[in-house]
C-alpha cells in the first residue's frame, strides 16, 4: 500500500509540513487562476447572441414574412422552429428550447392596412432574465424599423409630403443613443470583473481570520500585527490582479484606467477585507467557526453591494448598508477602471472610503489587542487566558 | 432542558454548541440569508436613477418635452447641468447613469418638422442601469413622437380616431411569461436558495468528515468490523438528518419568500423535494472526495466556501447552457450536481414544470451521485487507511 501511493504520501506530508504555504497557495494562486480561465472561457459569448426562438406566423402575408425575414436576419436571434399553434412557444420554454417566441396574427397586414391596429404578440422566458433584456431591446430595434417603413409609406400617401420630409415627419425627434464605456453590452465585462474579485475576497477574508486566530495563539505586538495584515494584504492584492490580468490577457477584458491607481484601490480594498478576517479571527474562541464567520461576512456583499442590481432599486435602508460595504466601492470601481478611461484625481470617493475604513480596523485591532494585553496581565495568576481566548 | 443548559459550565456550553453547529448551519443559514436578500429585493422595480438633463435650447418646446421625463418614476431628474463636459465627468465618476441633451434649436426644428434632435448618453458598465435608462427613455420620445405624429396626420385629412390608428397601428405587445415583471428577486430566488442548500451541506458536512477521518487515524489498528459499521450506521443518520434539515430550511425559506414577497410558487412542492434529495445525495459525494483531500477542518472549509461563486456563476443559472463555449456545459455536468439541481428549482418554482419534463435532470443527478459518491467512499477509504498506516 506505501510503495503505491508514494505520490499521495508525499503530497499528505508535504501538507502537513507547511500547511500554510499550501492553502496560500490554493487561495491565493490555484483558486483565481482556475476561476479565471474557467469562468472566462464559459462566457466566451460574451453577449447573448442566436436566442432561441419560435414564430408563430397565422397571417403569412408577404408583409408579415418581411417582418419574421428580419427576426430570421438579425444575429440576437436564431428561429428554431416555425409553429402552427401559440401553445407550441410555451411547451418549448417550458423546455428551456426557446427563449423569446412571436406570434403574428390571422389577417394582420388586411387589419394594418384598414387601420384596425392588430399587434404583434412577443413573448419572453422571464425566467432567464439575462436573456430577456438583450431580447426585448433587439426585437423593439427591429419593430421600429419596420415601424418606420409603413410609416414612412403612410406619410408620403396621406399627406403627399416629399420624401425628404417623411423621415422626418415618421420620426419628429430622433434620438442617438450612445453605450458609453461597455458599448457591446458585454456581459462578461458586466458580470465578471466584479464576481471574480467577489470570490477571491472570500479567500481573503477567510485567511485573515486565520492570521487572527493565529494571534490568539501566539500573541503579537501590535506592530507586528500590523507588519502581518501588510504583507498578506500585498498578497491578497496579488491574488485580484492575478485573476483579473487573466481576463484582460486571455479574455479580451479592457483595462483603460490608471494602474497605480486600480493597485492602490486594490491593495486597499484587499487590506480591508483582509482586517475584517483578522478581527473575526482574533475574536473567535474556535479556529473553522472563525473562518466560516469570516466568510458569511463577506460572501453576500457581492449582492448586497449593488454590483449587479442598482442600489436604487433596494430599500433605504439596503442602500445605505450598500453604501458603507467596502465591495461597493471596490467592485463598482475596478469595473470603472477597466471600462472608462479614470485617472488617479477621480479615485477619490474610494481611496477616500477605504483609507477611513482601514484606519477604523486598526483601532479595533489596537483595543482588542489592548484589553488581550490588560486581561492577561490582571489575571497572570488565575485565568491565564483572556475571556475571548 | 434549559436548567440542564443552565447549569453546563462554560466549556460544555461550547461543547454544546460545537456539536450542535452544523445542525444550526443547515436550517438557519439559508432562512437567514433569504431574509436578507429578501427584503433587499423587495421593491421589484428599480427607482429613481439618476440621470442629468442638459436643455440647450430652454424654449417652450424642449421645456414640454423634458416635463414628461419628470413623471417617470424609474428617472431621478438632474438639470443642474452647464456644458457636456460636466455630463461626461459625472458618467464617469458614476454620479448619474445617463444623460439626455437636447440641443440648440429643438423647438424650432420640431415646429418646423425639420426632425429635431436629441442625444442620450448611458453608462454601459452596468447594464442593469443602461437597459433601464434606455427603456424609460425610449418610452417616453415613443409617446412625444407619437403625439406629434398625430398632430402632423389631423393637420393632414385624417380625423383623430384615423391619425391614431395609423401612428399605432403596428405595435408589439410584450408578455413576459412565468415572470411578468421581470422582477429581479423572482428570477434571483430559486438560483439563491439552491446555492444556500449546496453551501449549508458542505460547510456542516465537510467538517464532520474531516473530523472523523482523523479521528480514525488516532484510533488503535486492529478496529472490530463491528465497530466500522457502528461507526458508519452514525454517519449515514447524521447525514440523513442534515439532508432533512436542509429540506426543512429549503420549504422554511420558500414559505418566506412567497410571504414576504409574493413569490409565485408555481410547481409541486414534493417534486422540488425529491430534487432536494437526490442532489444532497450527490453533494455526499463530493464532500466525501472533498474530506479526502484536506487533513485539516479549517482548510476543507475555506475550499468549501469558495465554491459558492464559481458553481453558481458555471451552472446554467446565470449564463444559459445554449451560450456556453463548447464542451464547458459537458464538464461541469460530470464534475460538479449543481447543474441537476438549480435549473430543476428555476423550472419547478417559476414555470410549474413537472416531473416528466425534468426527468433528464433527475436521471443526470442520479447518475452523478451513483458515480460520485463511490468515487468518494472510495478515497475517503483509502485516504483513511494510509493516514492509520503512516501515523500507526
Amino acid at each position: 500500500m506505501l510503495k503505491s501511493n508514494k505520490l499521495a504520501i508525499a503530497f499528505y506530508n508535504f501538507k502537513l509540513r507547511h500547511p500554510r504555504f499550501v492553502m496560500a497557495t490554493l487561495v491565493f494562486i490555484i483558486i483565481p487562476v482556475v476561476s479565471g480561465l474557467a469562468l472566462g472561457y464559459e462566457m466566451k459569448a460574451d453577449v447573448p447572441t442566436s436566442i432561441p426562438t419560435v414564430i408563430v406566423n397565422h397571417d403569412n402575408s408577404d408583409f408579415s414574412r418581411k417582418f419574421t425575414r428580419f427576426i430570421e436576419d438579425s444575429n440576437y436571434f436564431d428561429v428554431i422552429e416555425y409553429a402552427d399553434n401559440d401553445q407550441r412557444i410555451k411547451e418549448l420554454m417550458d423546455k428551456d428550447q426557446a427563449f423569446a417566441g412571436i406570434i403574428i396574427p390571422e389577417n394582420f397586414y388586411s387589419d394594418m392596412r384598414l387601420g384596425n391596429a392588430p399587434k404583434i404578440l412577443t413573448l419572453y422566458d422571464g425566467a432567464s432574465l439575462s436573456v430577456v433584456t438583450t431580447c426585448k431591446t433587439a426585437m423593439s430595434e427591429i419593430l421600429l424599423t419596420t415601424k418606420a417603413a409603413y410609416m414612412m409609406s403612410i406619410f408620403e400617401g396621406k399627406l403627399s409630403t416629399v420624401p425628404e420630409q417623411v423621415m422626418n415627419m415618421v420620426a419628429p425627434i430622433s434620438v442617438n443613443y450612445k453605450f458609453l464605456y461597455n458599448p457591446t453590452k458585454s456581459f462578461r465585462n458586466y458580470l465578471l470583473i466584479g464576481m471574480l474579485a467577489s470570490v477571491i475576497q472570500v479567500g481573503i477574508a477567510m485567511q485573515g481570520a486565520e492570521r487572527g486566530y493565529e494571534n490568539q495563539i501566539g500573541p503579537r505586538t501590535y506592530l507586528n500585527q500590523i507588519k502581518v495584515v501588510s504583507g498578506w494584504s500585498a498578497m491578497s492584492m496579488f491574488s485580484i490582479i492575478l485573476c483579473l490580468g487573466i481576463q484582460y490577457l486571455f479574455f479580451d477584458m479592457p483595462y483603460r484606467s490608471t494602474i497605480l491607481g486600480g493597485l492602490i484601490i486594490t491593495y486597499l480594498f484587499a487590506m480591508c477585507i483582509l482586517n475584517m478576517g483578522y478581527i473575526v479571527g482574533n475574536l473567535v474562541p474556535d479556529r473553522t467557526f472563525a473562518i466560516q464567520v469570516a466568510a458569511i461576512l463577506v460572501l453576500p456583499t457581492s449582492v448586497l453591494g449593488g454590483y449587479t442590481y442598482p442600489i436604487e432599486g433596494m430599500p433605504y435602508g439596503y442602500e445605505v448598508f450598500a453604501r458603507g460595504i467596502p465591495f461597493f466601492y471596490y467592485g463598482n470601481w475596478i469595473r470603472s477602471l477597466c471600462l472608462k478611461e479614470l485617472h488617479l484625481n477621480d479615485l477619490a470617493v474610494p481611496l477616500q472610503y477605504f483609507t477611513k475604513f482601514i484606519l477604523a480596523e486598526l483601532i479595533i485591532i489596537l483595543a482588542i489587542t489592548l484589553f488581550k494585553n490588560w486581561w492577561r496581565a490582571k489575571y497572570k495568576d488565575g485565568l491565564g487566558v483572556t475571556p475571548i481566548v | 432542558m434549559f436548567e440542564e443548559f443552565k447549569n453546563m459550565t462554560l466549556t460544555q456550553k461550547k461543547e454544546k454548541f460545537m456539536e450542535i453547529k452544523p445542525y444550526l448551519i443547515i436550517l438557519l443559514v439559508p432562512i437567514a440569508f433569504t431574509i436578507l436578500f429578501g427584503g433587499m429585493f423587495s421593491p421589484v422595480f428599480v427607482q429613481n436613477i439618476p440621470i442629468a438633463i442638459y436643455d440647450m435650447d430652454q424654449s417652450p418646446k424642449s421645456r414640454q418635452v423634458i416635463d414628461n421625463f419628470y413623471d417617470s418614476p424609474t428617472l431621478s431628474i438632474t438639470e443642474d447641468i452647464s456644458s457636456v463636459d460636466e455630463i461626461k465627468e459625472k458618467l464617469l465618476l458614476g454620479e448619474i447613469h445617463g444623460a439626455i441633451i437636447i440641443p440648440k434649436d429643438f423647438g424650432k426644428d420640431l415646429n418646423g418638422k425639420k426632425g429635431a434632435k436629441a442625444v442620450v448618453f448611458m453608462d454601459n458598465t452596468n447594464f442593469m442601469y443602461g437597459n433601464n435608462v434606455m427603456s424609460a427613455i425610449n418610452t417616453i420620445f415613443e409617446t412625444v413622437n407619437a403625439g406629434v405624429q398625430m398632430k402632423y396626420l389631423e393637420g393632414g385629412s385624417l380625423v383623430p380616431y384615423q391619425a391614431q390608428q395609423s401612428v399605432y397601428t403596428l405595435n408589439l405587445v410584450d408578455r413576459v411569461l412565468y415572470n411578468p415583471q421581470l422582477g429581479y428577486f423572482y428570477y434571483l430566488f430559486p438560483g439563491l436558495i439552491s446555492i444556500f442548500a449546496q453551501q449549508a451541506f458542505l460547510a456542516a458536512g465537510v467538517p464532520i468528515l474531516v473530523e472523523e477521518k482523523n479521528r480514525l487515524r488516532d484510533l488503535p489498528m486492529g478496529l472490530s468490523k463491528e465497530f466500522v459499521n457502528v461507526k458508519m450506521s452514525l454517519m449515514v443518520r447524521r447525514f440523513m438528518l442534515m439532508s432533512g434539515l436542509s429540506v426543512m430550511s429549503t420549504m422554511a425559506c420558500l414559505r418566506i419568500a412567497m410571504k414576504m414577497l409574493g413569490f409565485p410558487m408555481e410547481g409541486n412542492i414534493f417534486v422540488l423535494i425529491l430534487f432536494q434529495a437526490v442532489f444532497l445525495g450527490a453533494m455526499t459525494g463530493m464532500a466525501l472526495v472533498i474530506a479526502s483531500i484536506f487533513e485539516q477542518v479549517a482548510h476543507a472549509v475555506q475550499f468549501t466556501m469558495f465554491l459558492t461563486i464559481p458553481t453558481f456563476l458555471s451552472c446554467g443559472f446565470a449564463w444559459p447552457e445554449y451560450m456556453m463555449a463548447p464542451g464547458f456545459a459537458d464538464v461541469i455536468k460530470v464534475i460538479w450536481p449543481l447543474y441537476y439541481y438549480i435549473t430543476p428549482m428555476k423550472d419547478i418554482m417559476l414555470k410549474g414544470a413537472g416531473l416528466e419534463l425534468l426527468k433528464p435532470y433527475l436521471i443526470g443527478c442520479i447518475l452523478f451521485a451513483a458515480v460520485w459518491i463511490p468515487i468518494g467512499l472510495l478515497l475517503f477509504g483509502r485516504k483513511v487507511k494510509l493516514i492509520r498506516e503512516l501515523h500507526s
